[in-house]
């Protein structure tokens, strides 16, 4: 038996495109954490963001036989990724917020713990302090339009660099930039009393 | 060049998207520009701001959740995609060889038929005076005696001055089987009941009954045994997943089930499945020599990564378990 392990993506893909299902999910498994930071950070909904992975994810398996290998399959599935991040709609009229931990059972209480990029062990005070700058700093985000959310959590928190979100996101590198400078703007205006 | 032309690439340069020119360009005027220099450093609190009020990233618990639910889809996806498959199938045995002269047999006759009906049949104008327009005349592809359910109807079309009225729905029946847990009929219902069914009490059922009795048989083991795959792979829910993993264990240690097995030891966000499939290729190990390279890797992999500190234990133990041999 093959090891998928040891195949490129490119191969996996040929594969995939046979109807190897095994194959199909080694690419899951190589990209889904990406997809899945992407979704989350964008949405900041764990049930929001399990729709756009799984809304991705079902895009790629339906289109992989179209797929003709023109590009990375990579780049191809994070133009998917933000495709959907930007026609998404909340489904759910309740969200459930990554920073709240929402019901759970049994083992499960750990598993549902979404981790903040700052915890810190401080009082409660500096605990609600911290809460109410981080929903501001969600709420600046929900503000801004599909496209300078998505080019500002992109760049700005994912890392990615700006000609690969131009190649997700289907635009020029200006257009890119442009997203950014004013996604940055609004956001300073949002919270300028916060670093002022 | 203006002012905000210099703070657009001041926000690049924090990325670290400017190439060497324009970095020493903005360089040389942020020496001799205040306005700039303040602009930078805004820039840079606002970075800091951020950077401390970041909001929440998803953990790998919820990713596995993610992965779980996109396997289900992923699942009826396929199933949808099978049924065309069989139609396919099916249009394709239609022309195999062996039939091939009794197919062409039949369809002349039809082609011949359906003519005939054209050249010698009265005009529409004609039939619609001819038809008998008896209220009770009914016609149904399915009888209702047997009082079934009926759900989905759609209506087709209706007539008011006749006032006849089509439509078409789906009777639904309830069927009563009882027969051998070896009888294909029984063992496809059974299939389909643990990939299908809602109710995991129904699924959990299902796998019970195909583990203490298919074995007795070999018959549709190919068919048990992938569904049970499937059900390890993709049910939602840990006790159906790991009733399916004690079944296979049963079953002859093949490819098939060493790389579910390893899927599971990889990817199952429940520990308890995580080490039941350890333990089962541990002993399915023991009977297999040599040493099996993919499965070593695997556990080398989950003896440094795992995120639970005995299935870590475990891993290493049976690492340094199959290097002694």
């Amino acid at each position: 038996m093959r090891d998928l392990k040891a195949l490129n993506d490119t191969e996996l893909v040929q594969s995939a495109q046979q109807g190897d299902m095994n194959a199909f999910e080694e690419l899951v498994y190589r990209h889904d954490k990406e997809v899945f930071g992407i979704a989350a950070r964008y949405v900041n909904s764990a049930e929001d963001a399990k729709d756009i992975y799984q809304e991705v994810f079902l895009r790629a398996y339906r289109g992989l036989s179209k797929f003709r290998l023109q590009s990375e399959f990579s780049t191809w599935l994070f133009r998917i990724a933000t495709n959907v991040c930007l026609t998404h709609q909340d489904r759910r009229k309740k969200n459930f917020p990554l920073l709240h931990d929402y019901d759970t059972e049994g083992d499960d209480i750990e598993s549902r713990t979404l981790t903040a990029s700052n915890d810190t062990n401080h009082g409660s005070d500096q605990d609600t302090l911290n809460s109410e700058i981080s929903q501001r700093v969600q709420k600046a985000l929900n503000e801004l339009s599909p496209q300078q959310k998505l080019v500002f959590t992109l760049r700005h928190f994912e890392g990615y660099k700006l000609k690969e979100i131009a190649g997700m996101i289907h635009c020029s590198d200006g257009a890119v930039k442009k997203y950014l400078f004013t996604a940055t703007q609004r956001m300073r205006r949002q919270l300028k009393d916060l670093y002022d | 060049m203006n002012h905000q032309h210099y703070k657009d690439q001041l926000q690049l340069m924090l990325y670290d998207e400017l190439d060497a020119q324009d970095r020493q360009d903005l360089e040389e005027h942020l020496e001799g520009c205040t306005e700039c220099q303040a602009e930078l450093e805004e820039l840079k609190k606002f970075h800091s701001v951020l950077a401390q009020h970041m909001p929440a990233f998803a953990t790998d618990e919820l990713l596995q959740e993610a992965r779980h639910e996109l396997r289900g889809a992923l699942r009826t996806e396929r199933t949808k995609q099978s049924i065309w498959e069989k139609l396919a199938d099916r249009a394709r045995n239609l022309v195999m060889p062996q039939y091939k002269i009794a197919f062409s047999a039949v369809a002349t006759l039809a082609v011949g038929v359906f003519v005939g009906y054209l050249v010698f049949a009265p005009s529409a104008t004609e039939r619609e005076i001819q038809q008998p327009t008896s209220p009770a005349a009914k016609e149904a592809s399915q009888p209702l005696n047997e009082n079934p359910r009926i759900t989905n109807v759609r209506f087709v079309s209706s007539d008011p001055t006749t006032g006849d009225v089509e439509f078409s729905f789906d009777a639904v029946k309830p069927v009563h089987m009882k027969g051998s847990v070896n009888d294909p009929d029984v063992q496809k219902v059974l299939a389909y009941a643990l990939l299908n069914e809602q109710n995991p009490g129904v699924r959990l059922r299902s796998v019970d009954v195909i583990g203490s009795e298919h074995l007795k048989s070999s018959s549709g083991e190919v068919e048990i045994k992938r569904t049970l795959i499937a059900a390890l792979n993709s049910d939602e829910n840990p006790g159906v997943r790991k009733k399916a993993l004690e079944v296979l264990e049963k079953l002859p240690f093949d490819d098939e089930i060493k790389r579910v097995f390893l899927s599971v030891l990889e990817h199952d966000n429940s520990s308890g499945l995580r080490i039941a499939a350890i333990n089962a290729l541990e002993n399915a190990w023991g009977e297999k020599l040599p040493i099996d390279p993919e499965i070593l890797n695997v556990f080398k992999q989950k003896m440094k990564s795992d995120d639970n500190n005995y299935i870590r234990l475990r891993a290493r133990a049976v690492v340094e378990e199959m290097k002694q041999q």
